[in-house]
């Protein structure tokens, strides 16, 4: 049974991850362009760790990850991240738990379907408000989905190892 | 530990998406960005200013030790087009003394253009694969307001002011989807409406729109705001025209417009303030 101390401490080295990750995106990962798009971590992240510590402190996570996304990022909507991520987070979890065994073919899955998640309510959002074409949307959410998807083996051990320090 | 979480995980979960909702609403609400918003800002201000500045120190570098030959080149052609800028500038001098006595002989008010400038850096450019927009170092406190123009150096229109902290601000570009701009075809005072379309953004192109079926809109046509209504001041060069084209309806036509500025190179622009127009 984790200790309030132990649990604190997993959450400072998970919050420590995040801040490294979103470093390397502002400094590095924002600055790469493929076919004029650049890859999006955060998605990642948001399911990685709601498939690594389950559904409830996943969502937890992944809903302050998606407000600090909201006040910092421009996005199509006020509290879209915050919206997605957790709706992510709780699509993670219910796979890793019930579906897919952890590893890395399951963080792979997991993300996969969280960009699209994200990438598919930005679409639709500027889908009902511009009247942007659909086909247009769909491509730039695959795109967004597929350049980002490399990055789940940059997030993936760094959470695992994470996790496994306070596996019991 | 864990029978607070199974206890009250649910309420934990509810009151975040109370917060969430209550300030996605005060951000609506409110004239500059929510508190949430701006304490971010401020916070990410420096931050910001020191990745871009690294950055554009590399792409210095980089283009320091570019090809020579491309160089001169580009610098032959700068030079002619100064040639023929100074030319313009020789007789349009004239008509603007022609016009001063005309509008004198006719009794007319003195037109005048009155612009409140504040120049700011570049600190930051949104890598969103949605938006198009970029964000500078100057807000509330330098009398930045929602809805202020931003113009190139030259004064070209590079976007309008959607966001501001107390010392930064958000400018959706022309690019952008949400950005619609009243619009005149400089050469035959044509109104339209220029803004951003998903398809073009990433080309770096924006869309004219509303044009009159008997529209005589040619290539390289440069396209200005209206003004009309007074939020925005008249005459800024938005764009000029790259292609007109008919809509899937047939019915109806429309324009791929090249703005007149590389965007993605901006590093210092100027918010325009406040502005007076006689005309």
């Amino acid at each position: 049974m984790m200790t309030s101390r132990t649990l604190t401490l997993k959450w400072f080295l998970f919050a420590s991850a995040t801040l490294l990750v979103a470093l390397l995106d502002a400094f590095a990962f924002s600055r790469i362009s493929v076919f004029g798009f650049s890859p999006f971590v955060f998605p990642i992240m948001a399911a990685l760790a709601a498939s690594f510590e389950g559904p409830l402190q996943g969502s937890v996570y992944a809903m302050i990850l998606g407000a600090l996304c909201d006040v910092t990022l421009t996005a199509p909507l006020p509290c879209v991240y915050t919206v997605s991520f957790t709706l992510c987070a709780l699509a993670a979890a219910a796979l890793s738990e019930g579906v897919l065994r952890p590893g890395l073919l399951c963080s792979a899955v997991v993300s996969a379907l969280s960009l699209l998640i994200t990438a598919s309510l930005c679409a639709l959002i500027l889908f009902f408000r511009s009247g942007a074409d659909p086909a247009a949307l769909l491509g730039a959410a695959l795109h967004e989905a597929a350049i980002s998807l490399p990055l789940v083996f940059l997030v993936h051990p760094l959470f695992l190892s994470i996790h496994k320090k306070f596996v019991f | 530990m864990k029978r607070f979480w199974e206890r009250n995980g649910i309420w934990v979960l509810l009151s975040l998406v109370v917060v969430a909702v209550s300030l996605s609403l005060l951000t609506y609400l409110s004239a500059t960005s929510s508190f949430l918003s701006n304490a971010a800002g401020v916070v990410a201000k420096p931050f910001r200013t020191a990745f871009t500045a690294v950055e554009q120190w590399v792409d210095d570098k980089q283009k320091y030790y570019a090809d020579y030959t491309a160089l001169e080149e580009e610098n032959r052609l700068l030079r002619e087009k100064i040639a023929e800028m100074e030319e313009a500038v020789r007789q349009s001098q004239s008509d603007s003394e022609e016009n001063a006595l005309l509008r004198e002989l006719l009794n007319l008010r003195e037109q005048r253009r009155d612009f409140v400038f504040e120049s700011a850096f570049v600190i930051e450019r949104s890598a969103s694969n949605w938006t198009s927009s970029f964000t500078l170092g100057r807000g509330t406190a330098h009398g930045v307001a929602v809805g202020n123009c931003v113009v190139s150096a030259e004064g070209y229109l590079v976007g309008v002011v959607s966001e501001v902290g107390y010392n930064w601000c958000t400018v959706l570009t022309i690019l952008d989807t949400d950005t619609q701009l009243g619009a005149l075809v400089f050469r035959t005072g044509e109104i339209a409406v220029a803004g951003g379309d998903f398809s073009l953004m990433k080309e770096g192109r924006l869309k004219l729109s509303y044009i009159g079926t008997a529209s005589q809109l040619l290539i390289g046509d440069r396209i200005v705001t209206s003004g009309l209504g007074g939020v925005y001041p008249s005459d800024l060069v938005i764009a000029s025209v790259e292609q007109v084209q008919t809509d899937d309806s047939g019915l109806t036509q429309y324009a791929v417009l090249k703005p007149m500025t590389d965007i993605d190179e901006l590093t210092e622009v100027f918010i325009i303030k406040s502005f007076d127009i006689v005309e």
